[in-house]
C-alpha cells in the first residue's frame, strides 16, 4: 500500500488532499504533518513514497524542508504543492531536488496525475505553471504582458 | 439545514470544506465559487444561509466582493476564511461587516462552530483575537498606522506596495488616476510616509502583501 505524507500548516488543506486521495480510490497510508519540523521528523522516521510539501509553513519552510530530506533521503520523490506560482519558487524547488510543483489552485485530478508521474520516476510541473513560467522568461516585447 | 456557499480559488482547499461540512448533518453545500466575480453570480443565484469567504481570491479580492455583499446581501453572514493571521486583517474584515474570521490552520470543529454562531446571528472570533480587541478598546494610541487607514486606502495601500503603478490600481478599483494619486497622497501622509519604497518597506515588515486584499 502506498505511504504518502502530506505536509501543509492547514488543517482544511490536510483534509481536502486526504479527501481527494480517498475519492481517487488509491489505496494508501495517509500521515500529516502542520509544520515543517514535523513533516521533516515524520519524513525522516518513516518509510515513505512520496511526501506532498507546502513551502509556506511555520517553523521550517518547505524548501528547507526539502533540502535536508533531500540530503539524507536523496530517492525520495517530493511534490511541492503551494499557493505561491512564481517562477522563483518553482526553480528553486526543483533546484533543490523536488519532483514536481503544482499550485493549490490546481484541479484536484492534476494533484494525482502529478503523484502517479512523480511516482514513477518522472519530473512534474503542470503546464499552466510551465506556460506562465516560459513567458516570464521570454524577452519582453512592446505591448506583450 | 445549513446551506453554504463556499469561495476559495484553491481546488484543494474547496475539497477540503466540502469534506468537512459534508461530514456534519445539518449542513450543505450548495455552491462553489473560485473568482470574486463568482461569488457575486452565486450569492445572487443560489439560495444560501451561510458565505464561507477567502478574503484573497484573483480578480477582484475577497475584500472588495465583501464590501459588495454587504451592500446587496446585508443580513446573511458572511465568514471570512483567510491564510492570514487574524491580527493583520481580522479587525478590518469585521469592520467591513464579515459575521466571523477564521484562520485556515483552524482545526475542522472550530469551523463548525463559527458557522453555527453566525448562521443563529452571532459573530464569531478566536479567543486570542478578543483579547486583541479588549487591547484596542484600553490603548488605541498603539494601533499601527495603517489601521487608521479607510477601507479604501488600505485597498491602495496595498497595491501601491505591491508594485502596482497608479493606472493599474485605478483600473482594477474603477477609479481615475486622479482620485488614486490623492489617496497615495493620503496614505503616506497618515502613515508618516515620504516615498512609495517606504511604503513597501512597511507592508513587508507588517506582512500586508501577500495575497490580494
Amino acid at each position: 500500500m502506498l505511504k504518502i505524507l502530506i505536509a501543509d500548516d492547514h488543517a482544511i488543506v490536510r483534509r481536502g488532499l486526504k479527501d481527494i486521495l480517498r475519492e481517487a480510490a488509491e489505496p494508501a497510508t495517509v500521515g500529516e504533518a502542520g509544520t515543517g519540523l514535523e513533516a521533516l521528523e515524520k519524513a525522516q522516521s518513516g518509510a515513505w513514497d512520496v511526501v506532498v510539501l507546502d513551502i509556506t509553513m511555520p517553523d521550517m519552510s518547505g524548501l528547507d524542508v526539502l533540502k535536508r530530506l533531500k540530503k539524507g533521503q536523496p530517492d525520495l520523490p517530493v511534490l511541492m504543492l503551494s499557493m505561491h506560482s512564481s517562477e522563483q519558487y518553482v526553480h528553486s524547488s526543483l533546484k533543490a531536488g523536488a519532483s514536481g510543483y503544482l499550485s493549490k489552485e490546481s484541479a484536484p485530478e492534476e494533484l494525482i496525475i502529478a503523484l502517479h508521474a512523480i511516482l514513477a520516476g518522472k519530473r512534474y510541473l503542470s503546464r499552466s505553471l510551465a506556460e506562465r513560467i516560459k513567458l516570464e522568461d521570454s524577452p519582453k516585447k512592446s505591448g506583450a504582458s | 439545514m445549513i446551506k453554504i456557499l463556499i469561495a476559495d480559488d484553491h481546488a484543494v482547499v474547496r475539497q477540503g470544506l466540502k469534506q468537512i461540512l459534508g461530514e456534519i448533518p445539518d449542513m450543505t453545500v450548495v455552491g462553489e465559487a473560485t473568482t470574486g466575480l463568482e461569488v457575486l453570480e452565486q450569492a445572487r443565484a443560489v439560495d444560501w444561509d451561510v458565505m464561507v469567504l477567502d478574503i484573497a481570491m484573483p480578480g477582484r479580492s475577497g475584500f472588495d466582493i465583501l464590501l459588495e455583499l454587504r451592500t446587496e446581501k446585508p443580513t446573511q453572514p458572511i465568514l471570512v476564511l483567510s491564510m492570514h493571521a487574524e491580527d493583520q486583517y481580522a479587525l478590518r474584515v469585521l469592520k467591513a461587516g464579515a459575521s466571523g474570521y477564521l484562520t485556515k490552520e483552524s482545526v475542522p470543529e472550530e469551523l463548525i462552530q463559527a458557522i453555527r454562531k453566525v448562521v443563529s446571528g452571532g459573530k464569531y472570533i478566536s479567543p486570542t483575537l478578543a483579547e486583541k480587541l479588549a487591547f484596542e478598546i484600553g490603548a488605541p494610541t498603539d494601533r499601527p498606522p495603517h489601521e487608521a487607514l479607510s477601507d479604501r486606502e488600505f485597498q491602495v495601500m496595498r497595491r501601491i506596495a505591491a508594485g502596482k503603478t497608479v493606472t493599474q490600481i485605478a483600473e482594477e478599483l474603477s477609479l481615475s488616476v486622479k482620485t488614486v494619486s490623492t489617496y497615495r497622497a493620503r496614505i503616506l501622509q497618515k502613515m508618516s510616509l515620504k516615498t512609495n519604497a517606504d511604503l513597501i518597506h512597511y507592508a513587508i515588515h507588517h506582512q500586508l502583501i501577500e495575497g490580494e486584499l
